[in-house]
């Protein structure tokens, strides 16, 4: 059950719309997760919306391919490998961590983005499901 | 509380649920001829130029919400660092969210180099930032500021282009002000001279463009000093009332008068302790 697949945007659809909130009969389940619109599952609604969610990966990536050619192989490297260390660190996947590892090796912790002020996941009212995330997690399913 | 699906949890930054939402609104409106409302824009004139020791920055003070004026003294150059000035045209919202992040970040960046801030830094981090959006933060931005390296002045643009010039309008008023700036400007200019050309830039701005008015506000950086003068010139003054309609005490005849007293009872008293400790 990908629900990343079909909004990454248009370009990468593969002819498949998977049901977005089902549960055990493979229904979508409007009580808990709400109307549903196929539309609205392919079509971004803004056209940021797609680059926004892109945004960091390409970002980084760029960022590292630039010190690997002013600084070697060796840093980009060094880098990745701190950045898997501190995304270990942390609590269960369902609650939230401050991630202050993470911002520091990526240096977020000297910026101030729309993302610190705007939807900040800390003071968020929706929490994901506990089970599912655990089980996802630690590979159960 | 509904519980979000596995996998998307709410991550920071802007959010576009609305935007289908508003898009449905829209369609829904426009069949009975209403329209969405449109944000604020500064409908505005704009500024600034490099003279002998710094910069001169201008702007008029008024914000627009279409055809009504929504703000007479609104403040359109706006602080990003000790030393760098900006002035803002665009959506109003845009251009205060834009410079103050940008001062933030600019004010996080110098702590963490132990360095004053550079002009082009925040032009950098400006341009980086709208260019990411494409032109949706409709902020036009005139960055003026003295450094190290003397003064600069760039202007920027909502989709990320930047120039750097001696002289810069921007605004719905910038082609009035760049043609008083065209025929007046000097390389090498005094202060009093600068700021005069300015002050004449914004007002021609003012009295022929119908989206900028009120006052001209003027602020000047050198490397010793920063003047933020506010308003530097009140240019459309409200008249001052002539007659007066108000009566005079005694003009109303009293015919009777009558007092009835009100009583009251006591019903319950209680006191309470301040802890004025």
């Amino acid at each position: 059950m990908s629900l990343l697949g079909p909004r990454t945007g248009g370009a990468e659809l593969e002819g498949r719309v998977t049901v977005p909130g089902s549960s055990e009969y493979g229904v979508h389940d409007t009580l808990r997760f709400g109307f549903t619109s196929t539309l609205s599952q392919i079509k971004n609604s803004h056209p940021l919306e797609a680059s926004e969610r892109l945004y960091s990966n390409p970002e980084l990536m760029a960022g590292l391919a630039e010190l690997r050619v002013t600084q070697g192989l060796h840093a980009p490297l060094r880098l990745l490998n701190e950045l898997k260390i501190t995304h270990k660190a942390g609590r269960f996947p369902c609650l939230n961590s401050s991630g202050i590892g993470t911002a520091t090796v990526l240096g977020a912790d000297e910026r101030i983005g729309f993302e610190d002020f705007l939807n900040d996941p800390e003071t968020s009212e929706l929490m994901g499901e506990p089970h599912v995330m655990i089980e996802r997690a630690f590979k159960l399913n | 509380m509904a519980s979000v699906s596995a996998f998307e949890l709410p991550r920071g930054g802007f959010c576009f649920d609305n935007c289908r939402r508003n898009g449905m609104l829209g369609a829904e409106l426009a069949k009975h001829g209403a329209k969405l409302p449109k944000a604020r824009k500064t409908g505005t004139t704009i500024a600034g130029l490099i003279f002998k020791d710094g910069v001169v920055l201008g702007a008029d003070t008024r914000a627009t919400e279409d055809t009504i004026v929504a703000d007479k003294n609104c403040q359109k150059i706006h602080f990003i660092a000790p030393n760098i000035y900006c002035c803002g045209a665009g959506t109003a919202a845009d251009t205060e969210i834009t410079t103050q992040m940008i001062s933030s970040n600019l004010e996080l960046h110098s702590l963490s180099t132990g360095r004053k801030a550079r002009v082009a830094t925040a032009c950098c981090m400006l341009k980086q930032m709208l260019f990411r959006y494409q032109g949706h933060i409709g902020a036009s931005l005139v960055l003026g500021g003295v450094d190290i390296s003397g003064p600069s002045l760039y202007s920027i643009h909502p989709h990320g282009s930047t120039d750097k010039l001696p002289f810069v309008t921007l605004g719905s008023g910038s082609l009035a002000a760049m043609a008083v700036f065209e025929d007046r400007y000097k390389i090498n200019m005094e202060e009093e001279e600068a700021k005069a050309l300015v002050r004449d830039a914004i007002a021609s701005g003012i009295f022929n463009d119908l989206g900028s008015g009120s006052n001209i506000d003027i602020c000047v950086i050198t490397r010793d000093k920063i003047d933020y003068l506010r308003p530097y010139e009140e240019a459309n003054k409200k008249g001052d009332r002539k007659g007066n309609y108000r009566n005079k005490a005694g003009t109303a005849t009293i015919l009777s008068e009558k007092i009835k007293p009100i009583s009251f009872d006591i019903l319950e008293e209680t006191v309470q302790t301040m802890d004025t400790s």
